[in-house]
């Protein structure tokens, strides 16, 4: 049995390893930082309280993590359940502002995101989910499967026309 | 530059994404070719936040909580050193709430009892009203549908047009004239009630047919249920979920027993509708909404009067089963899993009569390879859960059918299905590597395996098919006389290997599908038809995804849908028109 100090360092561990992808993640769904930073202790409570977490791998645990968090944010807000973006704006001010790139090429840059970012909002909710996984922490479709409870087949196919339709914004512009 | 990137393929997206990711060469350009841009902007668009620095002091903020509460509970629990630090009393209450208000992990809500008092009374107002304005309003509402058109435009398959033998030619299909039928309703009935079925039957029915769904994600078309007549070889699209009228993904589907109706899940304006259709597409209906995406619908009792649906479990939520009585809309919660960390799911595998049901808990393994179910019988699913203390009966599942155990690195396993009529189980005995926690592959053992029949009351075990030499990996019942089972041994035994047919007295065994045919093929819960003559197939390997239908008596199988984007189609069942 494991003793305070041990679980103490556990939760060091486990804290220093997927509290910034997990609050990151429950920021898109929360508006409210408030809100974002409960659900966080909550679930990393709830590893706390799952007697077997420790035995995961690693990659075990952070599947479990992130499905934790998904499972408490729908709890929250299913009647809102809808990703949280931020401003436009404010997210091209601080993406393109490569000098190495030439007024044209950021000018490309910026209308490509503005449009993926208009293209990602009018996706399915299941959709916009697998892709949010997928880029937030680089989650395995196998972990993506685990947490939304759909075959790893599902998630890759559904991955895959996701990005294929997405990629008609990017199929121009490369001779800039 | 053009673009030299292949497409995305879903057999290889995990490694193209990972390829593109990697860092960028010496001296590569800052502007990346168009898939780059594409993930680092997708990249951007996950992780982006506007203030690193107040995240950062978020998650410290936490971190802080986390340790406070860590400390708090060591205190707690200084005199009983072989506690876990942390103890679980938050979940302990939560779990016997069926709605869990997320509480403030540090801080204990006040209860109110004069505020609850005063929102439940606002509440019963509110509910009032809203059922006086919807009785003045309800008799002038016309049957339309709104939010939905269902399409039935029939498109001949373009794949494969074989007749199978065993079918009988068309005499005439059974439509009825539209407007004799009676209104129908789609919009959501009152929250936390169900609406009664109109299930005006098919005046004949000479037309037999597969129901599947297809996924789509394009703009204007998020997934369809086409129908494939087995006669005519005719596809026609009944229904379509379409983004313009609020109708996203469609769900899980089933037939029912006489195969004139499916019902089916669709998201629709934020909430999960429950849709019954008649299988010609007419008399589309909502009988019930939830907000809630883990409930499915289960099973359909064979006279059609109840349907159970079941929700899986979720942190503090314990899965559970609700039934809704056709005839009437009631609806009512009728068994509990005990609670929600050990239960994953409660299946309805059979039904008693009309009214009871078998239910199959699926625990979860806790590193268990097999074995994972107990099996009880709910006598009634118009009681109750309330009433589950006396309305549930366990069923033991031991089997004398052991088998002789070669390897000492596996394990006997035993899953089991219930018989039509509900009469008896059947059991499929087979042997299945221990895991190796990916120290090394497991080793597909090649038998033994047999196959047992017992009475589900209890009595003699009698196994009907032994097979020392082969892996008999799943079996289930087609009638109550007749079973399926397949085998799938290690290479390079294959020969025996795919899906077979036989008799529960041992006799008439047959091979239909053989090894090539079944690599990769999925059974879904109603690959046959009503009557156990035909069965359907749902095969995958990545590159293309194939349905088709063929004769438990063995001959030609007919492919009538395939894509080049698996996952595409889900199977759903058999249908009369």
């Amino acid at each position: 049995m494991l003793d305070s100090i041990e679980y103490a360092q556990i939760i060091q561990k486990l804290y220093t390893l997927y509290a910034t992808d997990l609050f990151t993640y429950l920021r898109l769904y929360n508006t409210a930082r408030e809100d974002a930073e409960d659900l966080l202790l909550e679930v990393f409570v709830a590893a706390l309280e799952k007697k077997d977490f420790t035995i995961l791998s690693e990659q075990q645990q952070r599947a479990w993590l992130f499905r934790v968090a998904r499972n408490k944010t729908i709890d929250r807000y299913r009647h809102q359940a809808r990703w949280h973006y931020v401003a436009l704006d404010q997210v091209m001010e601080d993406l393109f502002e490569d000098d190495s790139l030439t007024p044209e090429q950021r000018a490309l840059r910026q209308e490509e995101f503005a449009q993926l970012r208009s293209t990602v909002q009018q996706l399915s909710d299941q959709q916009q989910e697998v892709l949010h996984l997928r880029f937030t922490n680089e989650l395995r479709c196998a972990d993506i499967a685990i947490i939304l409870g759909l075959r790893e087949s599902s998630v890759r196919a559904l991955l895959s026309r996701t990005l294929k339709h997405l990629r008609a914004i990017y199929k121009e512009g490369t001779n800039l | 530059m053009t673009d030299h990137h292949e497409e995305f393929a879903a057999g290889t997206i995990e490694e193209q994404l990972d390829t593109l990711f990697q860092v960028d060469d010496t001296g590569a350009s800052s502007f990346p070719q168009s898939d780059k841009r594409l993930v680092q902007d997708l990249h951007a668009l996950s992780t982006y936040t506007p203030d690193r620095q107040a995240d950062q002091a978020s998650i410290d903020r936490v971190l802080q909580r986390l340790q406070q509460r860590h400390a708090a509970s060591a205190e707690q629990s200084a005199d009983a050193s072989n506690m876990l630090p942390i103890q679980p009393h938050i979940k302990k209450q939560n779990d016997q709430k069926r709605i869990i208000p997320m509480q403030r992990a540090s801080t204990p809500r006040v209860r109110r009892p004069w505020l609850e008092a005063l929102v439940a009374i606002l509440i019963i107002g509110l509910f009032i009203g809203l059922l006086v304005v919807f009785l003045n309003i309800y008799p002038h509402m016309t049957g339309s549908h709104p939010e939905i058109i269902p399409t039935a435009v029939p498109t001949h398959s373009a794949i494969q047009q074989q007749r199978t033998p065993t079918v009988t030619s068309p005499s005439k299909t059974a439509t009825p004239v539209s407007a004799q039928l009676p209104a129908t309703q789609t919009s959501c009935p009152t929250s936390g009630t169900a609406r009664a079925a109109i299930m005006t039957p098919l005046t004949a029915t000479s037309h037999r047919g597969i129901l599947y769904r297809e996924q789509s994600a394009t703009a204007t078309d998020t997934g369809q249920i086409k129908r494939y007549d087995v006669t005519t070889g005719i596809t026609t699209t009944i229904f379509t979920a379409n983004p313009s009228s609020g109708v996203l993904d469609i769900g899980p589907a089933l037939t029912s027993a006489e195969g004139q109706w499916v019902v089916f899940m669709a998201i629709q304006d934020g909430n999960y509708r429950l849709y019954l259709m008649r299988s010609d597409g007419q008399e589309l209906q909502t009988l019930y909404c939830t907000s809630d995406p883990s409930v499915g619908v289960a099973s359909w009792s064979p006279n059609q009067h109840y349907l159970i649906l079941q929700t899986t479990a979720k942190y503090h939520v314990a899965a559970h089963l609700t039934s809704i009585d056709l005839t009437n809309g009631n609806v009512r919660e009728i068994l509990e899993a005990p609670n929600a960390k050990d239960v994953s799911a409660l299946q309805v595998i059979g039904w008693v009569g009309n009214t009871g049901i078998y239910v199959r808990y699926a625990w979860n393994s806790g590193g268990v390879t097999c074995n994972n179910y107990s099996l009880a019988l709910l006598n009634d699913v118009s009681k109750d859960v309330s009433q589950q203390g006396s309305n549930l009966q366990s069923i033991p599942l031991t089997t004398d059918a052991q088998l002789q155990v070669p390897w000492k690195t596996d394990t006997h396993c035993h899953d089991f299905s219930v018989s039509p009529d509900g009469s008896q189980l059947l059991f499929d005995n087979y042997m299945t590597p221990v895991p190796t926690n990916g120290m090394q592959v497991p080793v597909i053992p090649t038998g033994p395996s047999n196959l047992s029949l017992r009475p589900i009351a209890g009595g003699d075990e009698q196994i009907f098919n032994d097979a020392p030499t082969h892996n008999i990996t799943s079996a289930g019942f087609i009638t109550n006389t007749m079973v399926w089972f397949v085998i799938q041994n290690p290479a390079p035994n294959t020969d025996k290997n795919g899906l077979w047919t036989m008799n529960t007295d041992g006799t008439n065994l047959v091979h239909i599908i053989t090894e090539q045919a079944a690599n990769n093929v999925s059974y879904v819960p109603q690959p046959f038809s009503q009557d156990g003559q035909e069965f359907t197939l749902d095969t995958d390997n990545k590159q293309q995804q194939t349905l088709a239908f063929g004769s438990t008596n063995g001959g030609t199988i007919t492919t009538f849908a395939t894509t080049q984007s698996p996952e595409m189609f889900v199977l759903i069942g058999w249908v009369q028109f």
